[in-house]
C-alpha cells in the first residue's frame, strides 16, 4: 500500500473544490484496527524528462506531482510497468509565489517534483534524441551550401552594378 | 610664418606643458612633441635585456593564482620533514569527498577505481598462491587448524556478549573474530618468522588519509581491527612493466552524491594509526571487520560489490597515509611501488586483497602506471557452529591467512 493517499470524498466544500482542483488530498492516518482506506484512480502521473546534468547510466529522471512519495513512484513503476527500481531520490524545485495587484498570493507556474530513479538488476537507460541536432558551424557541408547561397545572391546584384532590384521598375 | 603656424598648431594639440618647453632647449625644438624611439621586437639573437614580467603574488588574476600554486607545490616538494609537508598540504580547508571503504549504494565500484586509478584482478598474485600451497604453510596449518577451530568455538559459546541491536552484534562478532585470529596466528608464527616479532601491531586505530585526483580531493576514514606495520617494504606483486600496471582506468564523470558519497569542508587529516615517528613506516597486513548494516547490504544485493571493492580503497588509503609519513605525496611520487595486504571478514567469510600502489601521482599527465589490486573475495571459513561443532571448516582460507602473514620482505 502506498504511504500517501488520495480520497475522492463526496463532501468537499465548494471553495476548496475550486482552489484545490489539482491537489491530491490526503486521507486520515491508518491505525491498527481502523478501516483500510482504498485508493482508486489517484491523480498520479510520471513524466519522463531529459536530465539536465549527467547521471550514471542506470538513473532515469521523472516529473511527478508533489504529493507523490518515493514509495509511490517505486510502486507505480514496478507494478504498472514492471521496471525494477533500486531507489528513488526526490527533490521539489523552487516555485515562486507571486502577489497580484490585490495582494493575493498565487503561483504562476505548476508545481512538480523531480524523481531520480535508480534502476536495479544492472539495467540502464538513455534518454533518446527526439530532435535533430542543430547544424554546427564547423560542418563543411553547411559552409559550402552557405557560400553557394551567398554567391547566387551577389550574382544578381553584380549584373546591376550592386543596386538592389527594388530600385528598378 | 611657418614657424609661428607650427607653434600655433602644436599649442592646439596639447593643453598640458610639453616635455621640452624648458629654458635651455633650443627654440626650434621647444613646443614640439617628442616621439620616443620604438622598443625593438624580440627576435632570434636579440634576447631581452630585462628579466621577465612575473605575475603579482597577491592579485586575483589567473596567472597570479597559477604562480601561487606553483610556489606552494615547490614548498611541498622541498619541505624538510614529512610533518611539514603534511602541514602545507592540509593547512587550507577545502571541499573533499568523505570516503569509507564501502558504500551502501550500488555502482560505487567505478568511482573507487577511478579515484584511486586501480585495476582489479580477480585472483591473487602468483607468489602468494605458490606460498599458500608451499610445504611451510602446510606444516603451520596442520597445527593451527585445531587451535582455530577451538577459537571459533570459544567465540560462539564461551564469550558472553551483551544482547545488542543486530547491526552491533554483527560488528562485534566479526571484529572480535578478526582480532583473535590475527593475535593467535601472529603469536604462533612469531617464533619462526622474526619479521612478525619485529613488526608493530596496531590495535583498533583509525586510518585517515587524503589525496587529490584532478579537481577532486578525497578524505578516507577507515576503522580496521588490526594493522601490522613493518620496517622494510613487502616485495612487489607485479612488475611495473607488466600489462596490468600499464592499462587505462575508466573514468567516472558523475557526481559522487549519486552513490552516497558526500563532501565536507574541513582540514584533511593524514593519520595511519599513529602520530608521526620514524621507524615502521611500511604496510604489511591489515584486517577489517564489518562496520555497516550487513543485512541491509544483503537485502539490496550490494554485499558482493562491497566485498569486491573493499580492499582496493582500504589498501590504497593505507599505503598513501604511510607514504606521506615518508615524505611522498601526489606532488612527490614514491620512487618504487609500495605493497600492502588487506583482509576483510564478516565473521564467517574472508576476503583477501593484495594491493600494489605503483604511483601516488594520479593526475592525467602524471605517471604512465596505474595501481593494481589482486583479490579473492568471499571465501567462507566455515558454514556454521552448531551442537558443539564447527561444520565444513575450510582450510583454504586459513592457508591464505597464514601465507599473508608469512609473506616477508626477505622472500623477494
Amino acid at each position: 500500500m502506498s504511504k500517501s493517499g488520495t480520497v475522492q470524498s463526496v463532501h468537499i466544500k465548494i471553495h476548496e473544490e475550486l482552489l484545490d482542483a489539482r491537489v491530491i488530498r490526503r486521507y486520515a492516518r491508518f491505525l491498527p484496527g481502523g478501516p483500510q482506506r482504498r485508493v482508486f484512480f489517484p491523480d498520479f502521473y510520471l513524466k519522463m524528462v531529459k536530465p539536465q546534468r549527467e547521471h550514471p547510466p542506470n538513473v532515469v529522471v521523472f516529473h511527478c506531482p508533489v504529493q507523490m512519495t518515493k514509495f509511490d513512484v517505486k510502486n507505480y513503476l514496478e507494478k504498472i510497468y514492471n521496471v525494477p527500481v533500486e531507489r528513488v531520490n526526490t527533490s521539489i524545485p523552487f516555485n515562486p509565489i507571486v502577489r497580484d495587484h490585490q495582494n493575493r498570493r498565487w503561483m504562476p507556474r505548476d508545481e512538480f517534483k523531480v524523481a531520480f530513479v535508480t534502476l536495479a538488476d544492472g539495467q540502464t537507460f538513455e534518454f533518446p534524441e527526439l530532435f535533430a541536432p542543430p547544424a554546427s558551424e564547423d560542418d563543411d557541408e553547411v559552409i559550402d551550401s552557405l557560400k553557394e547561397k551567398e554567391k547566387k545572391e551577389t550574382q544578381a546584384l553584380a549584373s546591376r552594378g550592386g543596386l538592389p532590384s527594388w530600385f528598378g521598375i | 610664418m611657418a614657424a609661428s603656424i607650427s607653434r600655433r598648431c602644436v599649442r592646439h594639440l596639447s593643453t598640458f606643458p610639453l616635455l621640452n618647453a624648458r629654458p635651455g632647449y633650443p627654440p626650434s625644438l621647444r613646443n614640439v612633441e617628442v616621439i620616443l624611439p620604438r622598443v625593438p621586437r624580440i627576435t632570434e639573437g636579440n634576447e631581452p635585456q630585462y628579466p621577465p614580467v612575473k605575475p603579482s603574488m597577491t592579485s586575483g588574476s589567473k596567472a597570479a593564482k597559477q604562480a601561487r600554486r606553483a610556489l606552494w607545490i615547490d614548498n611541498v616538494r622541498s619541505s624538510d620533514t614529512p610533518v611539514e609537508m603534511i602541514y602545507l598540504l592540509n593547512k587550507r580547508q577545502r571541499w573533499q569527498e568523505v570516503i569509507k571503504p564501502f558504500s551502501l549504494q550500488s555502482g560505487y565500484g567505478h568511482f573507487f577505481r577511478d579515484v584511486t586509478k586501480t585495476a582489479v584482478v580477480d585472483e591473487l598474485p602468483e607468489n602468494i598462491q605458490t606460498l599458500a600451497e608451499s610445504g611451510q604453510v602446510k606444516t603451520e596449518v596442520e597445527v593451527l587448524t585445531e587451535r582455530v577451530i577451538e577459537l571459533l568455538m570459544v567465540e560462539s559459546f564461551s564469550i558472553r556478549r551483551k544482547k545488542q541491536h543486530r547491526i552491533i552484534e554483527h560488528k562485534e562478532r566479526s571484529q572480535s573474530l578478526a582480532q583473535n585470529i590475527l593475535n593467535l596466528l601472529i603469536s604462533h608464527l612469531g617464533n619462526r618468522f622474526p619479521h612478525l616479532t619485529d613488526a608493530v601491531v596496531d590495535g583498533r586505530c583509525q586510518i585517515k588519509s587524503f589525496w587529490e585526483r584532478g579537481e577532486r580531493r578525497m578524505q578516507f576514514n577507515g576503522e580496521p581491527v588490526c594493522s601490522v606495520r613493518a620496517k622494510e617494504p613487502l616485495g612487489l606483486f607485479a612488475q611495473t612493466t607488466d600489462e596490468v600496471c600499464n592499462g587505462d582506468v575508466e573514468g567516472w564523470p558523475y557526481n559522487p552524491k549519486e552513490i552516497g558519497i558526500f563532501q565536507n569542508h574541513i582540514n584533511p587529516v593524514c593519520f595511519p594509526g599513529f602520530k608521526y615517528q620514524p621507524g615502521h613506516l611500511f604496510p604489511h597486513t591489515q584486517i577489517y571487520g564489518v562496520n555497516f548494516d550487513l543485512d541491509r547490504a544483503e537485502r539490496h544485493n550490494i554485499y558482493q560489490e562491497i566485498q569486491d571493492n573493499f580492499g582496493l580503497m582500504a589498501g590504497y588509503a593505507w599505503i598513501n597515509a604511510l607514504a606521506m609519513y615518508q615524505g611522498y605525496c601526489w606532488f612527490q611520487d614514491i620512487p618504487r611501488p609500495m605493497t600492502a595486504q588487506v583482509i576483510y571478514t564478516d565473521g564467517n567469510r574472508f576476503s583477501f586483497y593484495c594491493y600494489q600502489a605503483n604511483t601516488l601521482d594520479l593526475s592525467e599527465n602524471g605517471s604512465p602506471w596505474n595501481n593494481v589490486c589482486f583479490q579473492k573475495t568471499s571465501l567462507p571459513m566455515f558454514t556454521d557452529v552448531k551442537d558443539g561443532k564447527v561444520r565444513d571448516f575450510n582450510v583454504e582460507a586459513l592457508k591464505l591467512l597464514v601465507a599473508f602473514l608469512i609473506n616477508s620482505p626477505e622472500r623477494h
